[in-house]
């Protein structure tokens, strides 16, 4: 079995350069002995990630702030685990509200795959009040409702 | 193994060069720093009391499960929190604050849907039989590498 699947995904950049006409590799393939460590002079440049690409325009903020409180219906089988008074929740068909968007936090990118938080309240055999579920949804996993 | 290729070519030198490159031979740039043995151990019981309360079980090739754990101490120990090994991120404090890639993420929590091959439901096809694994499995599977 392959570990492929603990391996992670590669970086699109290097954020370190190495930039020295005495750096350390130049010398693996020549068979004259490399110079001792006092001799090689190679100096590192450390590109720090900047804030461009994981800051959020103020129109994507907008936009995601706009979908909040937006009414939603589920359109795949969903199974969720953690809710403790219902233990397996399908939640397809069900309708809740959009609580939050979680992909944009304090004004950064975030890496979720699940970005709507939706909120469902669910009514529940031999209780009056329903239970509140909080759910994470992609956005092809639901649908608006009027 | 790059100073094993610079050796080939040392039959030929005096002795004075062939003592400097054994001495170049002891540096070893290595692309991380391990994590710390009591973060290993901590992710350790973590995994195997959230597998137990998850009702999921390790893989059956307990190498995944053991680079799991160090990656997710290696987060603990560099970002404060276990932030998921097995993904890319473009700012790490920002998913640390957040919150949704700390172990057990979002995915894992709600779904029972583990990328990484750390907690397996039983249905898959990769899960073994365990919910356990030592300190001494871990540090075998990882020496390796």
């Amino acid at each position: 079995m392959t570990s492929c699947a603990t391996t992670p995904s590669t970086l699109p950049f290097s954020p370190l350069r190495c930039v020295s006409p005495f750096h350390p590799t130049r010398f693996l393939n020549s068979p004259f002995p490399r110079p001792s460590i006092s001799q090689r002079g190679f100096s590192c440049h450390v590109a720090v990630s900047s804030d461009i690409s994981s800051s959020v325009t103020s129109e994507e903020e907008a936009e995601a702030a706009a979908k909040i409180g937006k009414k939603v219906r589920v359109t795949v089988p969903l199974k969720v685990y953690h809710v403790m008074k219902i233990p397996d929740l399908d939640l397809c068909g069900l309708e809740g509200a959009i609580k939050q968007y979680v992909a944009i936090w304090k004004g950064k990118r975030i890496t979720a795959n699940l970005p709507f938080k939706v909120e469902f309240f669910i009514p529940v055999e031999g209780q009056d009040k329903p239970v509140k579920v909080l759910a994470h949804l992609r956005e092809d996993e639901f649908e608006y409702v009027d | 193994m790059a100073t094993q290729a610079a050796f080939l070519g040392s039959t030929l030198l005096s002795p004075k060069l062939d003592s400097s490159l054994r001495r170049s031979n002891r540096l070893k740039t290595r692309a991380q720093v391990d994590p710390s043995d009591k973060s290993v151990e901590i992710m350790r019981k973590f995994s195997e009391q959230y597998a137990r309360k998850s009702g999921t079980y390790f893989c059956v090739d307990k190498g995944v499960t053991s680079v799991v754990i160090k990656g997710l101490a290696d987060h603990k120990d560099s970002l404060g929190a276990p932030l998921c090994p097995c993904r890319h991120y473009d700012d790490k404090a920002a998913e640390v604050g957040q919150g949704f890639w700390n172990c057990p993420c979002v995915p894992m929590r709600e779904r029972k849907e583990c990328h990484c091959m750390l907690f397996l439901t039983p249905d898959n096809d990769f899960a073994g039989q365990e919910q356990t694994i030592t300190l001494d499995e871990i540090k075998e599977a990882t020496s390796k590498l």
